[in-house]
């Protein structure tokens, strides 16, 4: 639901601290001073809870989180028997094999043509990057109440009108065909591209000049070659985090799915376009059915951490570049 | 400073600090209100809190701050602080109700038996008291489990279809009398850019539930789902001619209990609620007037879907007596505030049959055409209907009336997940 925050993209050439094992307790006091705060919030608040949601998985916990009704696996088996539940998990499937590949695609190209900039890259750098600072919600509501309102004065509407279409179209109700997804891709791509734009930018400046001027010097002189067998090799480790993150927050979709989708007072949006995530939310605070909600709370974890360790296995995530 | 700040003083301090913020940020109690009433006289020695979702009329805050103080003058032990909860209402209060802090007081739409069960809620006749027989019973039964009632009504809220006079005689439009006249009206007056109906932002919202009941089939017998049957398949693929229509208006900026579409001519009926009656007038003057859903067909039935609000009393309360002292003294003898409430800012129907009896402004207008409906057609949604139960329906329902399933395939299916459901409701 809220971005992770941005591991800085690996820069290869591990540095291995000295092996100095001289018993040094103060510093190791400070050590433990300044992170316990951190640590015992994280635990406390993270781990626990996380732990204690696996318990309540096992329970049936309607209306209370209280632990001690246990049955087993039952939830599991209401959940994944649920079409609602695995018709999400297509869904989400789906949104995430669309919206990665086209995320990193325009991202990478946004940070190469910006890069390639003579003047005016701090402008256009800042541009992009703008609508990362804009919250989920609010960009839903953007889209849904003035972009794509289905009435005949929303900015789509008009602009077909301008185009000869003079049938006003409801963009979020029109589920065949799914003109939904128009609205919900978009909204996406603008609000998270400029932010992995960044991270290819920051990627790009770090790969050393001279390798392009001994490039040049060796005859390569299109910049597709040049893109190809350097700058794109170069950008591996950012590439393969770029993924990761993408992957993560993919099947992590809520906000704009929930904002657009919804209509706040009268529950959740209908069958279509609804994540995982929405889903346990309406089983969980709709329905009071906690148990189900947590267990599908760690049937989603184990989907994203499959697709990681998948995306990891075949991009050789952790692999340094030395060996790569 | 006599000294520079060592290394050990700054970590301490900054444990300090964090600690600080962790426990001060622990201690901000309700932090989704979105305005709160400060109790009144500090010499209370209960506090109890009151929720309420965000009702959409001026002055209605400023009302219920108001009552609060009242009582709490009138009872100088008992504090009471109002939390206006905007937004998506129904999830904060059942997460907050999980907690030994959630709300003393808090108003919702049902009352389930898990509710029960989870103590969630209180039983509430002796609140009701002798004043019980003066309640609309119809009102009071989907409340009732295991002989005991678990709420007090504070609003009736039926709702119906909205339309604009001059609308309908400008397209030599009548009030229909049956779902097939209804959808030819709301398809002739489909023009321009103005549509003929809306009913939601999805396009079908709650027509999917109620031109079924118009059809005679309430989707629900007591423990029995009964929505796998051909009337229902009937009345949805005549929704779905509706929608493929386009004669409804989907994707405006406010959805359907607002009666914003309607007053700026996006279309010229709107399925709302007897709440939108004054803003409404407002607004059109007596160029409005509303009808009941029209029975489907010959055997059919009209229907005015009768919603509200009602209170309860966390089970979970320290101060449960308190509570309740507080709910009856404001919604069963303050007649006064009740009156106020129903009728000063949106038109709701008061619950107590003499309060709603002496009403008057129900009994001027479209009010009274509404009035009239509910007295003929007023229809209470089942009790078990539950969020849970009906999720397998409102899911079939999109996928007949949105993508041409098979409706009878479709229902079929539903109607076993929904029953499967149903039968893990515990009895009381």
């Amino acid at each position: 639901m809220t971005t992770a925050a941005p591991p800085r993209p690996a820069t290869g050439r591990p540095r291995r601290a000295p092996g100095r094992r001289a018993a040094r307790w103060p510093a190791w006091r400070a050590f433990l001073l300044l992170t316990l705060p951190m640590v015992a919030g994280l635990f406390l608040f993270k781990y626990v809870a996380i732990g204690w949601g696996f318990l309540l998985s096992f329970n049936d916990a309607r209306g209370t989180i209280a632990l001690g009704d246990w049955n087993g696996l039952e939830n599991y088996r209401r959940l994944l028997g649920d079409p609602a539940f695995t018709r999400s998990l297509v869904t989400i499937l789906l949104f995430t094999l669309f919206i990665v590949p086209v995320t990193f695609a325009l991202a990478l190209g946004l940070a190469v043509l910006v890069n390639r900039l003579r003047g005016g890259r701090a402008f256009f750098r800042t541009t992009f990057f703008i609508p990362a600072a804009v919250s989920y919600v609010v960009g839903a509501l953007v889209w849904k109440m003035s972009l794509f309102s289905g009435t005949p004065s929303g900015v789509a509407n008009s602009l077909a009108y301008l185009l000869g279409y003079e049938e006003s179209i409801g963009w979020v109700a029109t589920v065949d065909p799914p003109l939904y997804w128009i609205v919900l891709v978009t909204v996406r791509l603008w609000l998270q591209t400029g932010f992995y734009m960044i991270l290819f930018l920051a990627g790009i400046q770090q790969i050393p000049a001279q390798l392009y001027e001994a490039a040049r010097v060796d005859g390569a002189e299109s910049e597709a070659r040049l893109f190809r067998h350097i700058t794109w090799p170069m950008l591996r480790n950012t590439s393969v985090a770029v993924v990761l993150l993408l992957i993560i927050n993919a099947f992590q979709a809520f906000d704009e799915f929930y904002n657009i989708l919804a209509s706040n007072l009268s529950g959740l949006g209908g069958a279509d376009g609804r994540t995982p995530l929405i889903y346990l939310f309406q089983t969980a605070l709709g329905e009071q059915n906690y148990g189900a909600g947590s267990a599908g709370a760690f049937v989603v974890t184990v989907l994203i951490v499959v697709f990681t360790l998948l995306q990891g296995r075949f991009a050789g995530f952790g692999r340094s570049e030395e060996e790569g | 400073m006599h000294r520079p700040l060592t290394r050990r003083g700054l970590l301490k301090g900054s444990v300090l600090f964090v600690a600080g913020a962790a426990v001060s940020a622990c201690s901000t109690g309700d932090p989704l209100a979105k305005g709160t009433a400060a109790p009144a006289g500090s010499g209370a020695k209960i506090t109890l809190t009151h929720w309420y979702h965000e009702y959409g009329e001026e002055g209605t805050q400023q009302a219920a701050m108001k009552y609060a103080a009242d009582f709490t003058k009138a009872n100088p032990d008992i504090a009471v602080k109002v939390s206006w909860i905007p937004g998506d209402y129904a999830t904060k209060w059942t997460a907050a109700v999980l907690t030994p802090d959630g709300p003393d007081v808090y108003e919702v739409n049902d009352v389930s038996p898990n509710m029960v069960k989870a103590g969630q809620v209180t039983a509430m006749d002796d609140v009701l008291g002798a004043e019980k027989a003066d309640f609309n019973p119809k009102v009071l039964a989907p409340y009732t489990w295991g002989g005991q009632v678990y709420a007090v009504p504070m609003i009736v809220d039926p709702m119906l279809v909205f339309y604009r006079k001059s609308l309908f005689a400008k397209a030599g439009v009548g009030v229909p009398t049956s779902f097939a006249e209804f959808a030819a009206a709301a398809r002739k007056l489909t023009q321009g850019k103005q549509k003929g109906l809306f009913v939601g932002n999805d396009g079908v919202g709650p027509l999917g539930q109620m031109v079924p009941w118009s059809n005679g089939n309430l989707l629900i017998d007591d423990r029995d789902i009964t929505y796998d049957d051909p009337k229902v398949v009937e009345a949805l693929t005549a929704v779905k001619d509706l929608y493929d229509a386009k004669a409804t208006l989907q994707g405006y900026s406010t959805d359907w209990w607002d009666p914003g579409a309607l007053i700026n001519g996006a279309a010229a009926m709107q399925w709302v609620g007897l709440w939108a009656v004054p803003g409404l007038t407002e607004a059109l003057g007596d160029d409005f007037d509303a009808f009941a859903l029209p029975p489907f067909g010959p055997g059919g039935q009209a229907v005015v879907n009768m919603g509200g609000w009602v209170q309860v009393v966390n089970g979970k309360s320290r101060n449960l007596e308190a509570a309740k002292k507080y709910v009856r003294w404001l919604w069963v003898e303050n007649t006064a505030a009740q009156t106020d409430w129903s009728l000063a800012y949106g038109f709701h129907i008061p619950p107590r049959n003499s309060a709603a009896a002496k009403a008057d402004k129900l009994n001027t207008g479209p009010a009274k055409t509404v009035m009239d409906a509910v007295a003929a057609h007023g229809i209470k949604q089942p009790a078990l209907w539950t969020a849970e139960v009906r999720q397998p329906y409102t899911d079939a329902v999109t996928a007949i009336v949105k993508k041409d399933a098979d409706a009878e395939k479709t229902l079929a299916e539903a109607a076993e997940r929904s029953q499967d459901i149903l039968d893990k409701v515990p009895v009381l």
